[in-house]
């Protein structure tokens, strides 16, 4: 399946330069059919990244295309594209009425009814004088999702979509993301920025892990759990086996790390026991090994 | 024109079409009715002054409900509408149509004052032909004999939609209600001021006319204003910088 994909993302030499930051992307595929996740630390450039593929923000070099064809953001590509983003999205004295009757003007392919249920679905209350910012934050992403979801889409790009959710509301984005790409036959894609990544973790297919504004790793969340591996020994040697590990913790009892696959053989001689790792310890670790903070 | 006013419309909500399409003129043309009962034709007139000289202020205070801060540098409202390729044309026609708007209301509602003065003047016996020429000239008569029928309606009408615009354009600048209120009682404050405009009386078709194209004038201004700060949001911010590809570090890649 992975051979022969076809991306609902192609990025090519995106750069894009910002009060002193960069964010540079030489090649990105997001493939179609899945749940992407990007992953990164405060300030790594996954919003402006996801502001440039919404069309957003359009001051930067590069190319990106859309749909596995040669198609560039345009109004007929926004079209497909149901985008959350973060609190300034909606002008904040709309009401929840309002922001369905402005859905229905700005996107052909939004259904009422839809939204409707949606909005029942997800105990989003509407009246005379619900302004969106009047609405907490979990509400207010809740509205972001409805306006999303009830629309004829082939890709979403949500941006922090779990962040102010509960974690009912969490499993259920994942239900409703699970759901949207299985109505799609493979054909519908997600693309979504997250730092709560264990939540996410059972939604995910694959994962870009951006630092910096470059990314820093990338690929289908089965094929990284084959790459890097889980390592737990006893705490004397742990001082050793850090010099192998990308990162790792310590205790009086021992010692937890990840590292490359292909260096197991240089534990050799170690008492340690691998483990497949999860996809936040993975990118706990990436992140650890290329950040530019000391921690 | 049915798209345009759908625009208009989906950026107010149902409480405030009930307030500035029923409700006002509901009440205005009430508190004329029950002013023109209790103090005779010469308290409705001061009724329909006072609405001429307060509508601006009204219509200032109620844009914080639907464009508050649009024309602000640091307004950041309007990802939404960024996300759809109708976006901008969507935002465009609701501007334009709320200047529209503003001048049908000014008309709407002081013409129906206007109406209500003429006609209780007519039952009462106050006048006895001519509802409209005896209405204005008995109830405008302090703004000097001979200014013309229609003219002092087309003057207060005018004068009211050029301030409306006037304090709309100058308060989308700030993004709390405080600010549309302080922007109200300046324009209210200059419209009084205006009323003493040398041979405004003689010339109120003149005026009436400056008045309504220089509203007009504001209001394509307004409409300009807030498109260009919605296309510079494409783009990176400069404090003195221009909007378009080719501003920020990088070019268009689109």
């Amino acid at each position: 399946m992975k051979e022969g994909r076809r991306n609902a993302i192609q990025v090519c030499g995106l750069k894009k330069k910002y009060r002193g930051f960069e964010l540079s992307v030489p090649r990105l595929d997001v493939p179609e059919g899945f749940a992407t996740a990007l992953i990164g630390e405060n300030g790594a450039g996954k919003t402006t990244l996801l502001n440039i593929l919404t069309g957003i923000r359009r001051d930067f070099k590069g190319d990106v295309t859309y749909f596995g064809e040669e198609r560039k953001l345009n109004a007929q590509t926004q079209e497909c594209i149901g985008y959350t983003g973060p609190g300034c999205y909606f002008l904040p004295n709309w009401t929840v009425d309002q922001v369905e009757e402005i859905s229905s003007l700005l996107f052909s392919g939004f259904h009422n009814d839809r939204f409707r249920s949606l909005c029942k679905e997800l105990g989003i209350k509407r009246g005379l004088v619900r302004d969106v910012k009047k609405l907490s934050d979990g509400n207010r992403m809740k509205l972001m999702l409805a306006a999303a979801l009830a629309r004829d889409t082939q890709l979403l790009i949500l941006d922090e979509p779990a962040s102010p959710l509960d974690p009912l509301m969490r499993d259920k984005l994942c239900d409703m993301i699970r759901e949207y790409l299985e109505r799609g036959n493979g054909k519908r894609s997600v693309f979504f920025s997250t730092h709560n990544i264990a939540d996410m973790e059972n939604v995910t297919d694959y994962a870009v892990i951006l630092e910096h504004g470059n990314v820093v790793e990338e690929g289908f969340v089965e094929d990284l759990k084959e790459k890097y591996i889980c390592v737990k020994g006893e705490a004397a040697d742990g001082e050793r086996a850090g010099e192998i590990l990308f990162s790792v913790s310590k205790n009086a009892y021992g010692f937890e790390g990840i590292c490359l696959a292909e260096n197991l053989d240089r534990l050799a001689g170690m008492d340690v026991a691998v483990e497949t790792p999860t996809l936040s310890q993975i990118s706990v670790a990436v992140m650890k090994a290329n950040t530019g903070l000391k921690l | 024109m049915k798209n345009a006013m759908k625009s208009y419309l989906v950026f107010t909500s149902r409480l405030y079409r009930l307030v500035m399409y029923m409700l006002l003129p509901g009440v205005c043309g009430g508190i004329c009715l029950w002013a023109c009962g209790s103090g005779g034709s010469r308290a409705g007139r001061g009724v329909l002054m006072a609405a001429a000289l307060l509508l601006p202020m009204v219509e200032t205070v109620s844009d914080s409900w639907l464009f508050a801060g649009v024309q602000n540098l640091s307004y950041t409202n309007l990802e939404y509408l960024k996300s759809s390729g109708r976006g901008g044309a969507v935002m465009r026609q609701a501007l334009t149509v709320d200047v529209v708007r503003k001048l049908v209301s000014s008309a709407v509602i002081l013409g129906l004052a206007y109406a209500i003065i003429g006609l209780w003047e007519l039952l009462s016996g106050e006048i006895k032909e001519g509802l409209w020429a005896g209405a204005v000239e008995g109830a405008f008569g302090f703004w000097g004999a001979g200014s013309g029928t229609g003219g002092v309606l087309w003057c207060m009408v005018m004068c009211s939609f050029f301030f409306s615009m006037l304090g709309t354009f100058l308060s989308r600048y700030g993004n709390m209600i405080w600010i549309n209120l302080m922007v109200g009682y300046g324009v209210v404050a200059l419209e009084i001021a205006g009323q003493f405009l040398p041979g405004l009386s003689v010339h109120l078709y003149g005026y009436g006319g400056i008045f309504g194209l220089l509203g007009l004038c504001v209001g394509a201004l307004a409409v300009r204003t807030a498109m260009a700060r919605m296309e510079r949001s494409y783009y990176d911010q400069r404090p003195f910088g221009r909007g378009g590809p080719g501003m920020g570090e990088e070019e268009s890649g689109m």
